[in-house]
């Protein structure tokens, strides 16, 4: 009996695969590189693959040989084809397997790719360039802050002060300055190309774009608000949500509690702190907030400060300090200029949403979408109808505390069926993300709302582990699955894979 | 006639220096409806001043490191500048800008010294909290312009204080240019807030380091309570916003909103202000918020759990005020509670803005000395509840306005409830008086008092011990009550607490030596100040003095304190803290051991300069003792015991307080899930040993 039905399913799809035909499953793999966002999609209706799509690679951490047993697998998989790339933002986390591995990607077929509105060299609103060339100078200043405070903490092994310091106080400063550092570098590790100087283009957004070019491949910049239908994927909306076009909300503050779990910062009130930490190294610093007038000429003032007994309470570097908030901006600044879409599937109403990794500011702005407004079921605005459909939900930001706005995020999220997978991985991550990464509330909320169904990259050292809650592998073969490496990748976890059906 | 000149004119030296300033901060004034009432003029004590400006105090030293480069030095002695009450309120004129912070700093010190009885000494100069080479630091250093950050800060290592100055994009385009530069070092708020930072820190230097989630708040609502009613003792401010309310009696939700609206809104300042009230959505009306007891169980970001106890006192504050408008109220209205059409008569007006500055004015002072009357370490804000009863209790013996009552309420609504009472009442609040009946007299001879000791808690020998103490507490006072000198005040007291030894001169030991010999194994004593006095302290992870045969401890803070209350009843009172290490460790929920911290707490090893076992950290117990000179008598003993009372009294085996070990591990690590902000969650190297830790506070 079983025989007779199995032929006269496949009758039927043959019989389908003359027009093309709607999605009716979908398989979301995520490879597991490292802390850092690496996608590939496909679309199956009925048994084939109608499309395929990727969607940033990175880490951040790893060297090319090790991203090579994924990127090899990735291509395999993929059959050397992506209908569409996506690239969401121009951090190290999502971008730099183009930049370790180009010559994969220069031999894939891309067909389309797609980057949001910010990385529009010819944005006609000139707001692209206008955030590139803050971005850039931003880079530039970090790159010089960080050189600076790497330089005060050798003269604080010296105790360049000049006066004996209580070594036991001196090694407590030099733990903390230390563990200061760390923060950057961490920071500087995504945000930041190396030792080269920060102005320029993080390495693997410059190379993804050049072989996109050099392919002549066809390359879109996506504005919120923007519904894209592709003839490939019948029945399947594309809802662009953010980067917000509104310079504003790219550098919005959140309130902590009610909007995001911590609170948010993005201030944009480093313009004087980056004007300095450029000049850092001129000879001459006239940068003043006065005229010229007040600036003393070496006199009493000075030579108080500078007397021998009062060194210890000189100030001349603790404003370099001030290079931790930069870098936290600048961080927050490119987090939210993430590419955000819904991908909407029209007959069923069901929603992947894929934040890249949008902030506060960004997932705010989505609700205000102009077009948008009343679009919605029962006159809603659409976005809080998408995020009510929304059936898997690819976690912003590595489960950090800013990742996922809490009112107009998480808690609008109702569907039953909503499950989310998490590109953490505490083994392979720079150091001092473990202390925000992951947020334990938020990650608490997720558990809850998909009912067990988290898939994180890896649950290392997490105490509340999802897996705890619901076994994954009791979800079936057909619905989850897991990767792992043969021969000599013997034992190393290449992806993880999550599929939906009744499309 | 020969003119008059300095020499020639035979005057006394003025009271004040008027120095003139924003009474909030800049942006106010290009408002035409604040511009009248944001330039007032401080009225600071007069003392010599080199430029800077210098004082006795703070030092201003105008260097911005950012640039290189030193700003010219005002010098307000100059005679053009003494003749218009100081630099005329200029932004783009960094002197005016030293100028407001001496004046703001000035008029925040004064209002310390007025409610504390004493002269403001400033935390000497050691390593983090470590007394290796305790070095006097007669002046506060302020730098205005020491870093391009919405942020200003406290630095205990370098004692100064740090304001930075920022290219604004405000929340609100009509109030601030966009990119224009905005500098803290011009907000009376920030200023008054970081000097109450380092006035707290001489006064209780460990509560800088967070053993609980309230202490950090502390620190950040005590700072914002007292720039906020330092605003309100200004009566002008409060003349204008009476005068706009015309016929609405409502002025108490007034108030509240004055506080908010002209809260600073940079950095994190405003926010502590959160918890008083809020702009209704739909009615566009400001309303008090309903206080929810829950917030007090949730929140741990320091900020947010300070904007309660803000929100707490401020609540206080209205009720007073209510209670001392309302037979204005009724006399203006001939009883009927409504008021003519209208503007206010400008008579009234005046009233009710002299009631609230001076509603203000008590309360600023109720809460500053409170500071007297908490524990040494670790404080919540219930101690701090019962800090400003039973010091309000002392100096107002009949608190016929009930004060008193108005605080309890406003901190019951809260939900802030302090550990240990049985009923909530300001008799139960009040710590209890410690009687030690006896007293000796000026030689020395030890003397029974006639009403007999009720306090059976202590026996005869513990009695007498204390009251031979007293005596000696007695003479510090009387040494020190005519000491004007700041330095002298701090070597005296050192001297002491460390005795004096002088070649060819006999030795006169100190308080601590005294305290050592007489108390150094007595479980009433211990029992009394919670400290491990006991045989088995070694057992207890305790160091061993090291001179006598008994647990080490350190001696803080002592101080005279003379202070008259409105009744002109006077008080004398020497105050001191005790503080006690002790190394535990703590596995899987409970103390699984202990270890015998380093001499040098900065060490980071065992006494045998070990590494820390793991799960080890530094525990510690405190006491703050008051002794009254004039009754001879030990008033109290507040204390966050390091031993488990209960086992003394149990007559067990003394054992260390294994709630508060438990309460203080779980916060520092981290199982509470809790972190400052994201800046110390990067650039931050966990709760202990921080070096700056307000620099990390107000970050955002």
């Amino acid at each position: 009996m079983t025989t007779q039905i199995k032929g006269a399913r496949k009758v039927a799809v043959r019989a389908k695969n003359t027009t093309a035909a709607a999605p009716d499953r979908v398989s979301i793999r995520m490879y597991c590189l490292g802390t850092g966002d690496c996608f590939v999609i496909k679309f199956f209706s009925r048994k084939t693959t109608c499309f395929t799509m990727m969607i940033d690679c990175g880490s951040c951490k790893g060297t090319p040989a090790a991203f090579a047993p994924y990127l090899n697998e990735l291509k395999q998989y993929v059959n050397n084809t992506v209908d569409l790339l996506i690239v969401t933002h121009e951090h190290n986390d999502h971008v730099d397997g183009f930049a370790k591995h180009p010559d994969i990607f220069e031999q894939l077929e891309i067909r389309e790719a797609w980057f949001a509105w910010t990385e529009n060299p010819d944005d006609p609103n000139g707001y692209a360039q206008e955030l590139q060339t803050k971005r850039g100078k931003m880079r530039a200043a970090l790159h010089n802050a960080i050189n600076a405070v790497k330089d005060r903490h050798e003269n604080l092994k010296i105790g360049g002060h000049g006066e004996e310091m209580n070594s036991n106080f001196n090694r407590i400063m030099l733990n903390n300055s230390a563990a200061f550092i760390d923060g950057l570098d961490t920071l500087a590790s995504i945000n930041l190309h190396g030792t080269a100087t920060g102005a320029a283009p993080l390495p693997g957004m410059r190379i993804i774009k050049d072989i996109l070019i050099k392919k002549k491949v066809k390359i879109r910049y996506l504005n919120p608000g923007d519904i894209v239908s592709l003839p490939l994927l019948q029945g399947v909306k594309f809802n662009v949500l953010g980067p917000p076009t509104n310079r504003e909300f790219i550098f919005k503050d959140g309130k902590a509690g009610t909007d995001v779990y911590r609170k948010n910062l993005t201030l944009n009130d480093s313009a004087l702190c980056v004007n300095a930490f450029l000049a850092l190294n001129n000879s001459e610093r006239n940068d003043v907030p006065f005229i010229s007038d007040y600036i003393a000429a070496y006199g009493a003032t000075a030579a108080i400060y500078n007397s021998p007994g009062n060194q210890w309470r000189k100030i001349n570097d603790d404003w370099l300090s001030s290079a931790g908030s930069l870098a936290l901006r600048l961080n927050s600044h490119i987090n939210n200029t993430s590419l955000a879409l819904a991908i909407e599937f029209e007959k069923s109403g069901k929603v992947l949403l894929f934040p890249g990794d949008a902030e506060y500011g960004s997932w705010e702005s989505w609700h205000q979408i102009k077009k948008w407004e009343k679009k919605g079921r029962d006159g809603r605005h659409l976005t809080e109808c998408l995020l009510n459909r929304t059936v898997f939900y690819k976690v912003g930001h590595h489960l950090s505390y800013n990742g996922t706005a809490l009112e107009k995020g998480i808690l609008m999220m109702e569907s039953e069926e909503l499950a989310a997978m998490a590109t953490l991985d505490r083994r392979r991550i720079a150091e001092k993300w473990k202390s925000t990464m992951p947020n334990r509330l938020l990650l608490q909320e997720l558990i809850k709302r998909c009912q067990g169904k988290v898939f994180i990259m890896d649950e290392y050292q997490l105490c509340n582990r999802p897996s705890h809650q619901l076994d994954p592998h009791t979800l079936g073969k057909r619905v989850y699955e897991e990767g792992w490496g043969t021969g000599p990748d013997a034992g190393t976890l290449l992806y993880k894979q999550y599929a939906i059906t009744n499309l | 006639m020969c003119p008059i000149n300095a020499k020639s004119y035979i005057g006394k030296k003025p009271p004040f220096r008027k120095l003139r300033g924003y009474a909030f901060d800049p942006s106010l004034s290009l408002k035409m409806d604040t511009a009248a009432i944001n330039n007032i003029v401080y009225k600071v004590p007069w003392e010599t001043l080199e430029p800077g400006p210098i004082g006795e105090y703070v030092e201003v030293i105008d260097y911005d490191p950012t640039t290189g480069k030193f700003y010219r030095p005002v010098d307000l002695d100059d005679d053009y500048i003494l003749a218009q009450d100081g630099l005329d309120p200029s932004e783009s004129d960094p002197q005016f800008h030293q100028q407001m912070v001496y004046a703001v700093a000035m008029t925040t010190i004064r209002n310390f010294e007025r409610a504390l009885g004493r002269k403001v000494l400033w935390e000497p100069r050691r390593d983090l909290n470590l007394p290796i080479e305790e070095e006097y630091v007669q002046r506060l250093r302020m730098y205005p312009h020491a870093m391009r950050e919405a942020n200003a800060y406290y630095s205990p290592v370098k004692k100064s204080l740090l304001f930075g100055y920022f290219a604004s994009t405000p929340a609100d385009e009509t109030l601030h240019m966009p990119h224009s530069v905005v500098f803290t070092a011009l907000s009376h708020d920030i200023i008054a807030h970081e000097i109450t930072h380092a006035i707290l820190d001489g006064v209780h230097n460990y509560y800088n380091e967070p053993t609980n989630p309230d202490v950090l708040a502390f620190h950040e609502a005590f700072a914002d309570i007292v720039a906020l009613f330092q605003h309100f003792t200004f009566p002008d401010v409060l003349k204008h916003q009476i005068c706009k309310t015309r016929g609405d009696l409502g002025a108490q939700n007034l108030l509240g909103q004055l506080a908010q609206e002209f809260s600073s809104a940079i950095g994190d300042y405003g926010s502590l202000r959160d918890a008083i009230g809020e702009v209704d959505p739909e009615t566009r009306e400001w309303r008090p918020k309903v206080p929810n007891p829950d917030d007090y169980r949730r929140e741990m970001e320091p900020h947010a759990r300070g904007s309660i106890l803000v929100a707490a006192v401020f609540e206080a504050f209205l009720s007073i005020y209510k209670s001392r408008i309302a037979d204005l109220l009724r006399i203006a209205s001939n009883g009927t509670g409504i008021l003519r059409q209208g503007e206010l008569p400008p008579d009234l007006v005046d009233r009710l803005a002299n009631e609230a500055a001076k509603a203000a004015g008590h309360v600023l002072t109720m809460c500053i000395r409170a500071i007297d009357y908490c524990p040494p370490i670790d404080i919540t804000f219930g101690d701090y509840l019962r800090a400003i009863i039973t010091a309000d209790m002392d100096i107002v013996k009949d608190d016929s306005r009930d004060y008193r009552l108005a605080f309890i309420d406003a901190f019951r609504r809260r939900g802030i409830y302090p550990d240990g009472i049985k009923t909530l009442s300001v008799e139960s609040l009040g710590y209890p008086l410690q009687n030690i009946g006896f007293m000796t007299d000026k030689r020395g001879t030890l003397m029974q008092k006639k009403e007999d000791g009720e306090n059976d808690h202590l026996n005869t020998t513990t009695k007498e011990l204390l009251a031979i103490v007293n005596g000696f507490l007695r003479d510090y006072g009387d040494e020190i009550k005519y000491v004007n000198d700041r330095r002298s005040i701090f070597y005296k007291t050192r001297e002491y607490i460390t005795g004096r030894y002088e070649k060819g001169r006999p030795g006169v030991p100190g308080l601590h030596t005294r305290l050592n010999t007489k108390f150094a194994q007595s479980e009433d004593f211990a029992r009394l100040t919670g400290m491990a006095f006991v045989e088995n302290y070694r057992e207890l992870g305790l160091r061993q003095s090291s001179q006598y045969d008994g647990a080490s401890f350190q001696i803080l803070k002592l101080r005279l304190v003379t202070r008259v209350g409105p009744n002109g009843s006077q008080i004398n009172n020497v105050v001191f803290s005790l503080i006690q290490r002790s190394g535990v460790i703590f596995k899987d929920g409970q103390v699984a051991g202990y270890f015998t911290p380093n001499k040098n707490a900065l060490a980071q090893t065992t006494d045998e300069e070990e590494p820390i076992p793991e799960g080890g950290f530094e525990f510690r117990g405190g006491c703050t003792l008051i002794f009254d000179l004039d009754t001879q008598t030990l008033k109290y003993a507040i204390s966050k015991p390091i031993i488990d009372i209960q086992s003394l009294e149990d007559g067990c085996t003394p054992a260390l307080n294994s709630k508060r070990i438990r309460c203080q591990y779980r916060y520092q690590n981290g199982e509470a899930d809790f972190r400052l902000n994201d800046y110390f969650q990067f650039f931050g190297n966990g709760f202990h040993y921080m070096t700056e830790p307000f620099a990390f506070l107000h970050q955002h």
